[in-house]
This record gives structure tokens, sequence and C-alpha cells, in this order.
């Protein structure tokens, strides 16, 4: 009985002091808390320019979602400052912070540079054309714009004009509507801009659809801005624009004040790329369907003023050629690729962004035109429709201004110059002395493989 | 009398604790020992979680002083990375202010010291701001008042940090600003290449320079405003790599070899919080993106300061508690032993052969009902004793009176047989008759050793002794017996009447001269049976009777030799009834001079199907 109560007592002070013991070890782990978040995410960083509002929204609803359905992947998305988004690229590497992927404008010299990989075969079936150079493919497109005439298809059909057929249809209509007191035409954009519509049609019409090859020469350093082809493009670019077809002093308008002259009918046809139409869509809403109009006209007992139209131009045989131009390319950074891990995350990453329900969203706030090799249907309104079936019938041209063997820089001068041309403040002659400056300025840089400095006339006036 | 002593059982080796030693040793072992391994486990858990929370605390004043210190290290970063973006009038980017060959150096140098300033007064904490291009131009900004630069020394400072290939910011550690003259300021340096942005090429691999931005120690001060803590708290930030203080409370320390915390540094790891180094707490937290640690050093003498007030409250409390505990258990123990106490010393007692000992437990509770049931028992025990034994004996005693004036029966009765015949052959009827009276008596005394006859044999033999009475005082004298025909066949004592008759005839009527008549009446009482004998003789004197009646009490010793055997007589027959059945029975005697004595005996009614024993035969001689 003795050692019955012994060993009782035994078990419960030990019981006892057990208990105080082990809860001051279970106090002191339970305050430490995490510091580090689960090392198993793989962390891709992503660049892009976000100067344009809409497409900042699309890229970060995409990037957003993408990390919801991946959440072993975590995105750092930034969004390029303002200026140059090739010298903001520039500036990551100086800081050692080059993206994983990235929005890529002039890639050639990053390429060149042996900044960028090469895309992966599985990635670059996603689109239907991925851009090469060198036998390599080093970008693929996300999705395309192109150039072609926004017109008021109210005024035309009051006054019963129809799509022009030939440029010299084009120009009787704009004759006619000048007489009807409508103007024909406006320009408007930033300064970087305002010309590359018309530049790009007279520069179809007159250069490329006699040599094809150009502006590769020109990127060769073989071709010459004195060329007789170049000089006739000059010319009827200058013609047009200092038309009294154009409104006056346009070149100087931004974008917003030419879409509000459109609905209000003060002006007819705005030559420009595809994504005007939300711009249009956010200052006239009634103007998207024919048969909303009539209803909302029978509502408000107002006049509509305006409909959206929408035609390529055709050159002076009824050809039309549709610019394929590249809206936004991503690329890999060489780095990215070498990491098993990043690698894969980048090619769903990819995936992702070009998947149906992800792009279709895309193709829809851009207004473009899907890069996909998948065939992608998106809804939207009727003009946009139309020109996606007439742009999908239309020959295309990749070689516009701007493109990735334009010479770096060039573009940026010559926009200068020719802004100056349509402003009438220069003639073909100057116009051409100039360019051709400009030209061995920057094939000089180039060659010399120093000052690829990005012309940013953003700020210069 | 002895009794003997009951024999303990086996276990008559097993030492002997007593109720009051085990009482003891359950409070200790179940009351005070739990309270006092609980109080102390409690007191520790408490105090453990305090100093767990005071710790945590200081961790967390830790943790935010080395966050502000990881911002404003990203901030800086952000002001060094600012002259990419730096928008100057001429130009578009800062590298082609600085290879622009075509402007003289004095502007080039203007130009540059501008941007710097800039950048200078970006963040309140940069204290200078130097560039180091290509070419080891410097460049440099400082706060007002200006002061002094020591060329040299600067070159080889900076000569020193320079890394040709790191395109990261790096952070140099508190060191002393050498590089002006005059200067005690101890600064920390956070320095970063710039790359020439021109082509993608030159952007990472052409440096243009190096920036480097100083930045005054004492301005880590300002985060520390809210992880300040009493006296004996220290709180330092250490380079780990280099080991030497980045921040020291002292600014003499600051920059140099932080000896007292080396040691321990390699302990400090991501997963706890603090350690405790000798008397010290040291509680620290990591800064991210650096080598750098925050450490608050505070003596653990400190920390156990401020419950020290607690700690001596609760062990007031348990010492206080223990102390009562034990005093009001050991009144409680002794009240309650002193009953078992009391019980053990009479049964000790009434082992010893007391049997008048009692215990004397007045409480209402289970040593009460003990108490009772020994002394009870005691009592049951004394009086079975008393009864069985001591009559026994007494009836021993008497009998033994009796063979001692037995002779030999068989020669006594042939002796009386031939007497008789005698009597017979000389025509004697009377004198055969007495003989025959006397044998028959003699016979019935000495028949056999039963102590209870019927009451018809024990009057038959009062009747032959009356017979040789009659004959011998010439029938003067008459004997009278009236009892109830079922009466006789009670059980009573054996020559339980005789004495009373024979006292009678002796003292009452022989005196008195004339007839005399004896009379026997038995009834049945209440609880008694009894037996009354009266005789008219001539009584006995006040003196006498008082006398004879307390000598039945037992209070008078007889003395005279005269009365001997008339109160042996008496006596014996009283004391025999009261062995025999009791205190409650016996005989009761009144006498009145000249009128007569009456004898009233109390009987116990025994009828003949109780207690059959052996009977005495009286036919047979």
């Amino acid at each position: 009985m003795r050692k019955k109560i012994y060993f009782v007592i035994l078990c419960l002070s030990l019981c006892l002091s057990g208990c105080a013991e082990g809860k001051i070890q279970k106090d002191e782990q339970s305050i430490t808390y995490q510091k580090k978040k689960e090392k198993e995410t793989v962390e891709l960083s992503v660049l892009y320019s976000n100067t344009d509002v809409s497409f900042v929204t699309a890229v970060e609803e995409m990037c957003e979602n993408f990390m919801k359905e991946n959440p072993d992947i975590h995105l750092l998305v930034e969004g390029a400052g303002k200026g140059s988004y090739t010298e903001t690229l520039k500036t990551k590497i100086a800081l050692d912070e080059f993206p994983d992927v990235m929005e890529i404008q002039d890639p050639i010299m990053f390429a060149q540079a042996g900044k960028l990989g090469e895309i992966p075969r599985d990635v670059a079936q996603l689109v239907e054309t991925p851009w090469v150079w060198e036998k390599k493919n080093y970008t693929i497109p996300f999705y395309y714009t192109t150039y072609g005439m926004i017109y008021n298809q109210l005024v035309f059909e009051k006054y019963h004009l129809s799509v022009p057929k030939t440029y010299e249809d084009f120009l009787e209509i704009c004759k006619i509507l000048k007489y009807k007191g409508v103007m024909p035409l406006a320009l408007g954009g930033s300064k970087e801009n305002v010309t590359d519509a018309w530049q790009n049609y007279f520069f179809q019409k007159d250069v490329i659809s006699q040599d094809a090859l150009w502006l590769e020469r020109l990127f060769r350093q073989e071709a010459s801005f004195e060329e007789d082809a170049v000089l006739q493009m000059l010319e009827e670019f200058r013609e047009l624009m200092t038309s009294d077809y154009v409104l006056e002093n346009s070149v100087n308008m931004s974008e917003n004040q030419v879409v509000s002259k459109l609905v209000s009918g003060e002006v007819a046809m705005y030559y420009t790329e595809p994504d005007i139409i939300s711009r249009i869509l956010d200052a006239y809403p009634q103007t998207a369907e024919p048969y909303e109009q009539e209803e909302i006209e029978q509502n408000n007992s107002r006049e509509a003023l305006f409909r959206i139209g929408w035609f390529f131009l055709p050159d002076e045989e009824g050809n039309y050629t549709a610019v394929e131009k590249t809206g936004m390319q991503w690329a890999i950074s060489k780095k990215c690729l070498m990491d098993t891990k990043k690698s894969e995350a980048v090619k769903d990453f990819l995936r992702f962004c070009y998947r149906r329900d992800n792009y279709r969203k895309v193709l829809q706030t851009m207004y473009a035109i899907p890069s996909s090799s998948e065939a992608v249907l998106y809804p939207s309104v009727s003009v946009q429709r139309g020109l996606l079936v007439d742009y999908r019938y239309a020959d295309k041209s990749r070689v516009y201004f701007g493109n990735a063997i334009t010479p770096v820089n060039l573009k940026a001068r010559m926009n200068n110059i020719l802004y100056s041309v349509a402003a009438n403040t220069i003639n073909v002659d100057k116009a051409v002395e100039q360019l051709e400056e400009c030209y061995t300025k920057v094939t000089e840089d180039n060659s010399t493989g120093k000052g690829e400095k990005a012309y940013d006339n953003s700020e210069n006036n | 009398m002895i009794i003997p002593k009951i024999i303990r059982k086996s276990g008559r080796k097993r030492r002997y604790t007593s109720i009051f030693t085990k009482s003891i040793i359950v409070l200790i072992g179940i009351g005070l020992l739990p309270l006092v391994l609980m109080g102390i486990s409690i007191y520790n858990a408490y105090s453990a979680s305090i100093r767990e929370t005071l710790l945590s605390n200081m961790n967390q004043a830790a943790v935010y002083v080395g966050k502000n210190t990881a911002d404003l290290l990203d901030e800086l970063e952000e002001d060094m990375e600012y002259i990419y973006e730096y928008q100057i009038t001429e130009y578009d980017y800062f590298y082609e202010l600085l290879e622009d060959d075509s402007i003289s150096d004095n502007k080039k140098e203007a130009v540059v010291l501008k941007v710097l300033n800039d950048i200078l007064y970006k963040n309140q904490y940069i204290s200078h701001v130097l560039f180091v291009d290509r070419n080891r131009k410097t460049y440099l900004v400082m706060r007002p008042p200006e002061i002094m630069v020591n060329e040299r020394n600067l070159e080889l400072w900076y000569g020193k940090y320079y890394e040709k290939d790191n395109r990261r910011m790096r952070i140099i550690p508190t060191h002393e600003t050498d590089y002006y003259y005059y200067s005690k300021e101890k600064d920390f340096t956070v320095a970063k290449n710039i790359m020439d942005t021109s082509t993608v090429e030159s952007s990472e691999t052409q440096a243009l320079g190096t920036l480097y931005l100083d930045i005054k120690m004492e301005y880590l001060k300002n985060f520390m405003k809210e992880a300040e803590f009493k006296d004996g708290g220290e709180t330092v930030i250490i380079d780990r790599k280099n080991k030497v203080f980045i921040y020291h409370p002292q600014k003499e320390k600051a920059g140099k070899f932080a000896e007292e915390y080396c040691d321990y540094l390699n302990e400090m790891t991501a997963d706890r919080q603090y350690i405790k180094a000798g008397n010290n707490y040291m509680i620290y937290s990591m800064i991210d993106g650096t080598d750098w640690i925050v450490l608050v050093k505070i003596p653990a003498f400190n920390l156990e300061n401020d419950f020290k007030a607690i700690r001596n409250t609760t062990l007031l409390i348990i010492g206080i508690s223990a102390i009562l505990l034990i005093i009001i258990y050991l009144f409680y123990v002794k009240a309650m032993n002193r009953p078992i106490q009391t019980l053990k010393e009479t049964m000790e007692e009434i082992q010893g052969g007391n049997l008048e000992a009692r215990a004397d437990i007045p409480s209402n509770d289970e040593m009460g009902i003990l108490a009772n049931g020994l002394n009870q028992m005691a009592e049951k025990l004394q009086n079975h004793i008393r009864q069985v034994y001591i009559a026994k004996i007494c009836q021993r005693d008497a009998k033994i009176e009796a063979l001692n004036t037995q002779i030999q029966p068989h020669y006594l009765y042939n002796t009386l047989d031939v007497i008789r015949m005698t009597a017979v052959t000389n025509d004697d009827t009377l004198t055969a008759e007495m003989i025959d009276s006397l044998s028959s008596q003699l016979k019935y005394l000495m028949a056999g050793a039963s102590d209870m006859v019927s009451l018809r044999t024990e009057i038959d033999s009062i009747r032959n002794y009356f017979k040789l009475i009659r004959i011998r005082y010439d029938n003067r004298f008459d004997l009278e017996v009236d009892v109830q025909e079922f009466l006789l066949e009670c059980r009573v004592p054996q020559l339980i009447i005789q004495p009373v008759v024979e006292n009678a005839v002796k003292y009452g009527l022989r005196p008195k001269e004339g007839e005399g008549m004896i009379a026997i009446y038995a009834k049945e009482g209440e609880e008694y049976l009894e037996i009354t004998v009266m005789d008219n003789g001539v009584g006995m004197s006040k003196e006498r009777l008082e006398f004879v009646q307390k000598l039945l009490e037992g209070e008078e010793k007889s003395d005279s030799t005269t009365q001997k055997s008339a109160n042996i007589g008496l006596r014996n027959v009283n004391d025999r009834i009261s062995l025999l059945f009791g205190e409650e029975y016996g005989l009761q005697i009144n006498s009145y001079e000249n009128i007569g004595t009456i004898v009233k005996y109390y009987l116990p009614m025994i009828e003949k199907y109780e207690n059959m024993q052996k009977r005495g035969d009286k036919e047979h001689v």
C-alpha cells in the first residue's frame, strides 16, 4: 500500500512539472513567425510599355488571372515609365534587372547583343508568323494592327457616296465633300505618329509596290532617300497633307480632338489604326450599330451625326495592301530560358496569353487583329467585323516604316522631318536632304556600335 | 482473575505506524507536494510566458528597425537609379553628357554636379554624393557647411571599394570619413556602377563610373525611437559578413570590429528570435537584402526584474498557503486522532484484564459508534464472564463443598438400610420412615451434578426433609405447599429452597413454643417465578433483619461464627441465583418479630422445554 502511494505521488509530481515545462517550449515555438514566403514559387519579371491605357488594363488583368491559375508562379509586372521603351530596357540592363519576358521594340539590337533567347518551338507555334532574324526566331507578335480609313457612313449616305475603288475615286470623294462643306480629312495624334499612317500608305503605293526590298536595302545601307520612287512618295505625301482637303492645323491636333470632330460630322474621314474605334465609341457610343442608331434617333429625336465605317484605301489600280503592323511583340531573355523552372513558367505564361479566353479580351480591348495560329473570333462592333473580314482577304505587307528592320532611331527622326513636311514648313527637297542626313548619321552610329541612342522626340519641341 | 491475552496472529513483527504519521504523509504527499509543485510549475510557466512576451515585443521592435533600414536602403537604390532617368536640358541621357567632348571640362563638371545635387536633395539622409568616372575624375557634392576634401584619402578609399563588373548596389560598412579634413563623421556608403546605356552591349559591360552615397550612421538612430528600452538595453546594427558595427549608440564604436558580439553571430539564425548568451538576452532581426542584423542586447537581470514583484507575491502566497494548510491540517488530524488514541488505550486496558475500562468518546461519528460498540462489547463480556465463569466457579465451589461432605454413598446407603431394617425388625416404623426420608434426601443431595431441577423435585426433597423434622419435633410443625400444577415443571436451581426452609425451622419455628407452619407458595409473576417461603416463627429483630439484608446485598461481611452456617446458606442461595440469572434475580427477606419471616424468591421462568439438561435420576441409587 505504501509503495502504491509513493508511486502515485511521484507520477503526479512528474506530470505537473512536465506540463509546466511543455508549456514553455510550446510558447517559444509559437511566437516564431515565418519571414520567407514559400520557396517553391517561381518568379518571372514581366516588362511592357504602359503608354496605352487600355493595353495596361488588359495586361494587368491577364497577369492577375494567370497568377490565380498558377499559384506557384509569381509575376513581377512592371510597366515602363515615360520616354523611349527601348531606352528603359537598356537601363534595365544597366541595373542588371533585365526582365524575363517582355514586350520588345527594336528587337534586332537586343538580339545582336545576345540578350534575347530563341523562342521555344511549341510557343512559336502559337502564332502564325513568328519573327525570324538571321534564321532565328526571337519574338512572337501578340497582335497586329493596320492602317485604314475611318469614315462617316452617314455623311457618305447623305451625299450618295460609296467606298472608293481607286485613289482617284478617293480624291473625287474628297472634292465632293469639300464642295458640300464637309472637311474630308484630318490629321491628328502625337508628334511621333501623326504622319505614320499616311507616310506608310504612300510608301506602300509608290515605293514598295515597285521594289519590295527597298527597306531591306536601306537596312543594309544600299538604298537612298534620293531615289525617284521615294521622291514621288514624298511629293504625293506633301501634296495631300498640305491640300485643303485636310483640316487646317490638324497636324497639331491630338487624337481626341480629331475624334470629336469626326463624331460631330465636321470631318468625314481619318486615316489611322483600328484602335481608334474604342475612342470613338467612348465619345459617341451610339455610333456602334446601324439599327441601334435608328432606335436612338426615334427616342431622342435628335439627328444622328456619325456612324463608323472603315475601308482600306486602294491605289490607282484599285488594289490595296493591308499593312501587317506588329502591335506588340513578346520576347524572352536568354537568361530566363537557361533556367529550367523559369523556362517552363514562361512557356506557361505565353500559352496562357494566347489562350482563346484570355486572348479574346486583349483583342477586344485593343481592337486588334489576331496573330495567333488558332482562329479567334471575338464579339465586337460591326465595323470591326467588317474590317477583319476585309483584312483577311487583303494582300498583306510587312514592310512599313518602323518595322524591325527599319534602322534604329531612323523612324523617330523621319517622323520629325515628315511632320515638318505635313506642317508645310519644309519642302520636299529639304526633306530629302534632311532625311539623307539623318540616315547617314544613324547608320554611322549603328555601325560604330555606340550611340544606338533611342531618339526620343517626345520632349523636343 | 486472569483473562489470557488474545494472542496476535502472524504479523507480530509488523512495524507500528500510527494513523497520525500516515495522515502526515498523506498531507505531504497529496496535499502539500502537489500544491508546491503546481505552484512552482505555474510560476515557471507564467514567468516564462512573460519573458517570452517581453522578448517577442523586443523582437518586433528589432524587426521594425530592420524594416525601416531596409526601406531606407531601397530608397537609396532608387535615388541612384534616378540618374538614368534624369533629364538634363541639352542632353537626353547622362552618358551623353559625359561623352560630350565638345564642351569644356568646367561646364561638364558644373552640369554633372547639378545632377548629383539633385540626387543629394532627394533624400534627407544622404550626406554626400560622389561620382567617380572612368578616368578617375571625381565629382563631389555635400550639404552645407562645406568641408575640405582630402583628395589623397578619397582616392584611396574609393579605390579600395571599386568593383568593376558589379552592376548591383553595394553597401560599404560604416567607416570614418577621413577623406574630409576635420571630419569626425561616421558614415556608411551605398555604391552603384552607372552603366553606359548608349548601346545594348555597353549597358551590360561599359561603366561610366561609380556613384557613392554617404549616409551618416547617426541617422539610423531615427529608426530606433520605437525600439528604445529601459536602461541596460543596447540596440546596434552589425554587418555580419565583416563583423563590424554599422550602427552603435556610442559613436566611437561605429565601424569598429564587433568584438563582444562576433562569437554569437553564427548562432543567430533566421528561425529564432533571440539567443541567451551568458547573462544577456540578444534579440535580433535580419535586414532583408543585406548582411546586416539588428541586435538588441539586454541583461537577463533587467528582464527578470520586471516580474520580480510578481514572483515574490506568488511565492509568498504559496508559502502562506502551505503553512496555513499545515497548521489547519495538524489541528484537524490531532482532533481526529484523539478518539482513536482513546479507543486504543481502552482496548489495551481491556486486553490487560481491566474489564471496567470504557472508552469515553462523545462524538457523533464513526469513532463514537466504535467506542459504543467497544463499550457494549466490554460490558457484555464482563457480564458473560461473571455469569458463566463465576457462576460456574461458585457452583463448583458449592459442589466441592458438597462433595467435601460427601461420604462414600454406597456405604452410607447400605448402613442406613441396615439401620432401617433394624428399625423395621424392631417394629419401629417411625424410625424406619425417618431413615427412609433421610436416605432419599441424601440421594437427592448427592445425585449427579445437575444444576437445574424441576420445582417438583425440589419440593419433594423438602417434603422428605420435613418428614424428619416433623418426627423430630413431635409433629409440632407443618408444611404447606401451594403450587400450581404447571409451575411444578419450572426449572429451578438445585437446593435453592432447602436452605431457607432449614433456616426457617432452625431460627423461626424451633425457638417458638407451640405449633408452627411453613408455607411454600409459587406463582407466576410478570417477569419472575415468585416463590414464597413463609413461616410463622419468632421472626427476627430489626437489627438482625437489617444485618441479614445487608449481607444479602453483599455489603456486610459476616464475622460471627454462630451465624456462619445460616449466613452461608442464605448468601449462597442469593449469590447462586444472581450469578446464574443476573442481578435482577435473587432473594428478598422480610421478618417481623414474633410474627414470622417471609423469604421471597425471584427466579426467571424457565419452562421444561428450554434448557433440557440431564436430569438427575432421583431413583438412582
